[in-house]
C-alpha cells in the first residue's frame, strides 16, 4: 500500500518512476516536491521566474538555494544594449518581407558551426544557444518533418548572440548581435519614416541585410515586388537618417537552390544587382550583393552560390572597429551616477555625429 | 581546502560513464595489480559507496546510475612515484541527470556551484553515442540516392511536428553550455585543466581514430569552443573504456568476468599511447 508524503499530490514525468504506485521517488528524494521531474498539482505554486530574462521555475520545489543562469533565449533590445556597452559587438540587422528567409539565414549561420568551422571562423561562445536551437529545430530530423521548416518570428525585435574567432587567432573573438525582425516590423520600417525612427537599434547597425526572396524571382509577376521591397527597406532606413555612415549594406537573395538553374532569372537578378549598386552604392560605405542557399552546402561547394562563410566573414571583419562602445539607448536599469553620466555623454556624441 | 587537496569535478550527461570510471579507478589504485603513475598511499574516510560500485564493476554488471538525490564524495590520497606527499583527490559523484537539468532549467544548486568555483580540475565525460544535429536535407539526399529503388514518397505521410524541447538538442550544444556556465561562475584567471574523457572507447577504437580526432569529427562545435577558449580551459582528450567491452554481449561479458587482473580490462588511449592506467588522467590533470 503506497504511503505518499503529505501534500505531495502530482505525478512524476520520468519514465520508469513508480511514485504513482508506491510513493517512492526514483531519484531518491524523500520529499517528491524536491525532485525536478515531479509535477505537483498545486495551483498556488507560481511558475514565473524571479527576474526578467531568467528561466522560470519549471515546477514547485521545496526551498533549495539555486544559482540561476539567463534563459538563453532571444535578447531584447535592452539586453543587446547591455552587451554593446560591455563589449565591442557588431550588430547585424536582417530585414525582409514575410517568408523571405530572415530567420533561416541566421539559424543557418549558427547551424553551420555544428559541422565544423565556418570558413576561417570557429565558434567561440553564445549567450543564446537555446534561442538558436529553437530556430534550427524544424530543419532537423528531430522535428519529425520530411521537409525543412522554420518557426515564424512572432516577437517584433529580438537579438541572437554569436561570438566567433578566427581559427588562426582563437583568443580574439568577434561578438555579433544578430537582429531577427518580424515581418511586421520590417513592413513598418519600409512604410513609415516615423516608425523607422522609433527603432533606435537601427542606428547601431554595422550591417544592414535586406533580403530578396529568391523563390519570388522565378515568377515575373512577383519578382519586381520582391526587389522593390528590399530596396524600399534600405531607402527608408537611409532617408530616415537611421543608417550609420560606417554601416555596410547587403542585398541578399535567398533560396538560390531553387533559382540558380533558370537562366532568365539569373539574368534578371544580375541586372537588378547592377541597378541596386548604382542606386545605393554612393550613399553607403560599402554595398554588396549575395546569393545564398542556406541549407544547400552542395551548391556552395559547386560555386553556384555564395558561401555562408563569406557572408559571416564580412559581418565579423568589415566596418570600422569602434574605438568606444557605441550607445544603444538609455540605460534604464542603473541608478549609478556614472551610468547616468555615460547616457548623457553618448547621447550628446550621437547628436553631434548625426 | 587545504594544501595538497585537489578537487576534481566529474561532469557529463546521464549515461556518460562517470560512476563506472570511479569504480574502475578505485580498483586500479586499490588492487595494486598494475604499476601506476599515481599510487594510493593510505585508505581513509568512508569508502562504502566506492566499494559498492567497485563490486558491481568487478562482477561485470552495469554500475547503478547515480540518482539525483545521491550525493557521494569519493576521496583518495594519491602520490606520484616515490613521493611521500600525497595529494588528496576529491571526486563528487553526481547524477548526470543534474547536468541535463542544468541545461534545461538553467540553474544548479548552490552547493554544486561552490564545487565549481573551487575545482582544481575537470573531467568531462562523453559517451560516443551522441545526439547530433542532423539536417532534414540528409534524409532528402538519401531519398534521392534510393530513387531507383522506388522508396515510399516522403510526402505521403505528414506527421505532426515534434515540438522543440531542450532535451532534443545535440549533445555538443548541451556540453558547450555546461562549460559556459562553469566558466561564468569561476573567478580564477588560470585555465581549468580539463580532461575530455570519451567513454566506452572500446566502441570507437576499431575506427582507428585518436580521441582528439574523434572529438573533431563527432563533436565539432565542442572542439571549436575548447580551442577558442584556451584561456579558460586547458584541454587533453582521452579515450577510456572503464569496462573493457560490452556488457550486453554475453560472450564478451563472460570473457571480461574471467579476467585474473581486472585492472587490465581498462583501456586508456591518449597521445598515441595505450595503457590500463587510469591514474594517467589524474597525473595529466595535476601537471
Amino acid at each position: 500500500m503506497s504511503d505518499k508524503p503529505d501534500g505531495a499530490r502530482g505525478k512524476c514525468t520520468e519514465p520508469g518512476c513508480t511514485f504513482a504506485d508506491d510513493g517512492r521517488c526514483m531519484e531518491g528524494f524523500a520529499n517528491p516536491l524536491e525532485c525536478p521531474h515531479f509535477a505537483a498539482d498545486s495551483e498556488a505554486n507560481p511558475s514565473a521566474g524571479s527576474t526578467p530574462g531568467e528561466a522560470p521555475d519549471p515546477t514547485p520545489r521545496a526551498a533549495v538555494d539555486w544559482v540561476r543562469f539567463p534563459a538563453g533565449e532571444d535578447l531584447t533590445v535592452t539586453d543587446a544594449s547591455a552587451i554593446t556597452r560591455r563589449l565591442l559587438a557588431r550588430v547585424v540587422v536582417v530585414a525582409g518581407e514575410a517568408e523571405s528567409g530572415k530567420t533561416t539565414l541566421l539559424a543557418s549561420v549558427y547551424d553551420r558551426f555544428q559541422q565544423g568551422p565556418c570558413g576561417e571562423y570557429s565558434f567561440h561562445a553564445s549567450q543564446t544557444l537555446p534561442g538558436f536551437e529553437r530556430r534550427c529545430h524544424l530543419a532537423r530530423l528531430a522535428s519529425g518533418r520530411h521537409t525543412p521548416g522554420m518557426e515564424r518570428t512572432k516577437l517584433p525585435v529580438r537579438f541572437l548572440h554569436l561570438s566567433v574567432a578566427r581559427t588562426d587567432i582563437p583568443s580574439f573573438p568577434q561578438e555579433l548581435l544578430l537582429a531577427d525582425l518580424s515581418a511586421e516590423v520590417c513592413e513598418q520600417i519600409r512604410d513609415s519614416t516615423e516608425a523607422c525612427q522609433s527603432h533606435n537599434f537601427l542606428r547601431r547597425a554595422d550591417h544592414l541585410c535586406a533580403l530578396v526572396d529568391g523563390e519570388k524571382l522565378r515568377d515575373p509577376t512577383q519578382r519586381g515586388g520582391a526587389v522593390a521591397a528590399a530596396g524600399s527597406i534600405v531607402r527608408s532606413v537611409m532617408d530616415a537618417g537611421m543608417l550609420s555612415s560606417s554601416a555596410h549594406v547587403h542585398f541578399v537573395t535567398t533560396k538560390w537552390d531553387i533559382v540558380h538553374r533558370d537562366d532568365a532569372t539569373e539574368e534578371f537578378l544580375a541586372e537588378t544587382e547592377r541597378t541596386l549598386k548604382t542606386r545605393f552604392g554612393s550613399r553607403v560605405r560599402q554595398l554588396r550583393c549575395w546569393r545564398v542557399a542556406a541549407p544547400a552546402r552542395k551548391l556552395e561547394e559547386s560555386g553556384a552560390c555564395h558561401a555562408l562563410s563569406d557572408l559571416l566573414s564580412h559581418w565579423a571583419t568589415d566596418t570600422e572597429r569602434p574605438s568606444w562602445p557605441r550607445w544603444c539607448g538609455r540605460n534604464t536599469e542603473s541608478d549609478r551616477e556614472f551610468d547616468k553620466y555615460l547616457d548623457r555623454y553618448f547621447a550628446a556624441v550621437e547628436r553631434g555625429s548625426s | 581546502m587545504s594544501n595538497g587537496t585537489r578537487l576534481h569535478l566529474l561532469v557529463g550527461l546521464a549515461g556518460s560513464g562517470k560512476t563506472t570510471f570511479l569504480a574502475a579507478l578505485w580498483h586500479v589504485v586499490e588492487s595494486g595489480e598494475l604499476a601506476t603513475e599515481l599510487t594510493l598511499t593510505a585508505l581513509h574516510g568512508d569508502r562504502s559507496h566506492v566499494n559498492s560500485i567497485r563490486e558491481s564493476w568487478l562482477a561485470c554488471e552495469k554500475v547503478h546510475r547515480t540518482r539525483l538525490q545521491d550525493k557521494h564524495e569519493i576521496r583518495m590520497k594519491l602520490a606520484r612515484g616515490d613521493s611521500t606527499s600525497p595529494d588528496e583527490f576529491i571526486f563528487p559523484d553526481m547524477s548526470g541527470e543534474a547536468f541535463g537539468l542544468a541545461w534545461k532549467d538553467r540553474r544548479w544548486p548552490r552547493d554544486f556551484d561552490d564545487l565549481v568555483r573551487s575545482a582544481h580540475g575537470l573531467l568531462l565525460f562523453v559517451h560516443p553515442d551522441v545526439v547530433e544535429a542532423t539536417p532534414i536535407e540528409v534524409a532528402e539526399a538519401v531519398h534521392e540516392e534510393l530513387a531507383d529503388l522506388d522508396p515510399p514518397s516522403l510526402d505521403e505521410e505528414t506527421p505532426p511536428d515534434v515540438p522543440w524541447n531542450a532535451e532534443l538538442c545535440p549533445t555538443q550544444v548541451q556540453l558547450v553550455e555546461l562549460l559556459q556556465f562553469i566558466a561564468a561562475r569561476r573567478s580564477s584567471t588560470v585555465p581549468l585543466r580539463t580532461a575530455i574523457v570519451v567513454s566506452a572507447w572500446d566502441l570507437v577504437s576499431r575506427q582507428r581514430v585518436e580521441p582528439d580526432e574523434w572529438l573533431e569529427l563527432r563533436l565539432p562545435l565542442l572542439a571549436q569552443f575548447l580551442r577558442s577558449n584556451s584561456r579558460k580551459y586547458e584541454v587533453g582528450v582521452f579515450g577510456v573504456s572503464a569496462q573493457g567491452g560490452r556488457l550486453d554481449d554475453e560472450s564478451e561479458r563472460t570473457r571480461l568476468a574471467k579476467s585474473i587482473h581486472h585492472s587490465e580490462r581498462v583501456l586508456v588511449r591518449h597521445a598515441g599511447d595505450d595503457s590500463h592506467d587510469l591514474t594517467k588522467l589524474l597525473a595529466w590533470a595535476t601537471e
